[in-house]
């Protein structure tokens, strides 16, 4: 595993959510949905922060999460990684949909520049308006998002781990219960040890037992996942 | 056993890391340059333990409220599957076990004693149980092993402490004290307080327990180099780091 340090170059509010601009470490590519873990050197943090790849522009590198207040342009950041599984769009998906469940979105605007790249028509799905989605990409509302089984060959979905079943009953799953289409997750739980440690603050329920987030996830394939309350 | 058959646990000076922060075998992944004078595994129980349904980690100022369950696979899965590298441990291992009842307690450690590679056997007490029962588990634990018992930091005064003292236990860990906070739902929840903000506390228990003259290890609180080094210079043996191994090390601040 990776560490080092970085700057914040910038931070912004994208759609809601905080991201930090840093320049990349060039030896490294994280997917969207890995993570790294943070914290402000010099400053009294108990916690590492998780930071989601987000994209990348220009030898700069976005990454999303839950930005300490404390975290100004300039403040040098401690960190390591990546961390855990991210998505892998399928390289053959031309028809990719993606959604945001909740209002913290970290990781599914990286994979909009990814689909757009390999020339696939995109579908966001949000409660929200986004702001800077490239022109291309059809926006729809959240209560769209079971036509997509119809459609899509390829569906990223990102929400709160504890929101999980509800999601799982809002997407009127196919007969069967198994999605139409390669259906990956990002889910958000705490990522406190980084995989060092294995004490289970993450846990998730899968059909093959618990597994953690923070090394087995964040990402996980939807129908590995146990659905039930 | 007795105070005066006392096992010594043969520990020199610095830090290792606290039992649920390093995982069950060694070494410990951070970032710190002097190494470890000791491994403690996560906490194992003698039943596999599935992680709390209501598993959360919530900040607060100064440091956060952690709740998991100690989830782990139970005793025997812990033992086939790590003991090898336990075994292969250029450091000492302590295995840190569940105190839930005398018998479990008691034949983990029968078991330990003959596991090569283990140094010590290091347990914590069930946070609400009544002082007889304290006292019960921890002379089940008693054995051929060097016996180290986590006194929680809200616990350092109770009158169970002084009595497994006198039973002729290796030593006290000072650990992370339990704490409430309220939850989004408005109700409160419970779990260990870790951070910084205990730092002072430890300072203090310390003191109060070095009256009992056993080796004392401080297990919670400690975030930077200077409250590491306070603590050895206080009396500590050694300190137990915890969460600042997950957040990682600022190196600036190392002498």
């Amino acid at each position: 595993m990776a560490h080092g340090e970085w700057k914040i170059m910038e931070i912004g509010l994208v759609d809601g959510s905080l991201q930090l601009r840093v320049l990349t470490s060039d030896h490294l590519h994280p997917l969207p949905g890995q993570y790294f873990l943070a914290f402000a050197a010099g400053m009294d943090e108990s916690l590492a922060t998780p930071l989601y790849y987000a994209g990348t522009d220009s030898g700069n590198w976005f990454l999303a999460g839950k930005i300490p207040p404390a975290w100004q342009p300039g403040t040098r950041l401690v960190w390591r990684g990546p961390l855990g599984h991210g998505f892998h769009l399928p390289p053959t998906a031309r028809r990719v949909a993606l959604a945001a469940w909740n209002d913290l979105v970290t990781s599914l605007s990286a994979l909009v520049n990814l689909a757009l790249t390999q020339d696939a028509s995109v579908v966001w799905y949000s409660r929200h308006l986004p702001e800077q989605l490239p022109p291309s990409v059809e926006v729809l509302p959240l209560e769209s998002l079971p036509e997509a089984w119809d459609w899509a060959d390829y569906l990223a979905l990102e929400c709160d781990a504890i929101d999980l079943p509800r999601l799982a009953a809002s997407l009127l799953l196919p007969s069967g219960g198994k999605p139409d289409c390669t259906t990956e997750i990002l889910l958000h739980t705490p990522l406190t040890c980084g995989g060092t440690a294995e004490c289970g603050v993450c846990a998730v329920r899968t059909k093959k037992g618990w597994k953690l987030a923070c090394k087995d996830g964040p990402v996980y394939e939807f129908d590995s996942l146990e659905l039930a309350a | 056993m007795d105070a005066a058959s006392r096992l010594e646990i043969n520990l020199v000076s610095g830090w290792m890391n606290a039992a649920g922060y390093a995982g069950y075998a060694p070494p410990v992944d951070s970032n710190i340059t002097s190494p470890p004078v000791a491994f403690v595994t996560n906490p194992i129980s003698f039943h596999s333990r599935t992680p709390a349904a209501d598993c959360f980690c919530s900040p607060y100022p100064g440091g956060f409220l952690l709740h998991t369950g100690w989830p782990n696979p139970g005793f025997r899965k812990v033992l086939k599957q790590f003991s090898a590298r336990w075994t292969r441990s250029e450091i000492p291992v302590w295995v840190h076990l569940l105190a839930e009842q005398p018998q479990e307690l008691n034949r983990m450690v029968r078991t330990l004693e003959e596991t090569e590679g283990v140094a010590v056997a290091e347990i914590s007490l069930p946070p609400t149980a009544r002082d007889e029962w304290m006292l019960q588990l921890a002379e089940a634990a008693l054995g051929e092993l060097p016996l180290v018992i986590c006194v929680p930091l809200d616990q350092v005064t109770a009158a169970w402490v002084s009595g497994v003292v006198n039973l002729g236990i290796s030593g006290l860990v000072i650990s992370a004290p339990r704490g409430m906070i309220r939850n989004a739902a408005g109700s409160f929840s419970r779990g260990r307080m870790i951070g910084p903000g205990l730092f002072p506390q430890v300072l203090q228990a310390l003191g109060c327990l070095r009256a009992y003259d056993i080796p004392l290890i401080a297990g919670c609180g400690v975030f930077d180099i200077k409250s590491m080094d306070t603590l050895l210079s206080a009396g500590a043996t050694a300190v137990q780091l915890d969460a600042v191994l997950w957040r990682g090390w600022d190196n600036r601040n190392c002498s």
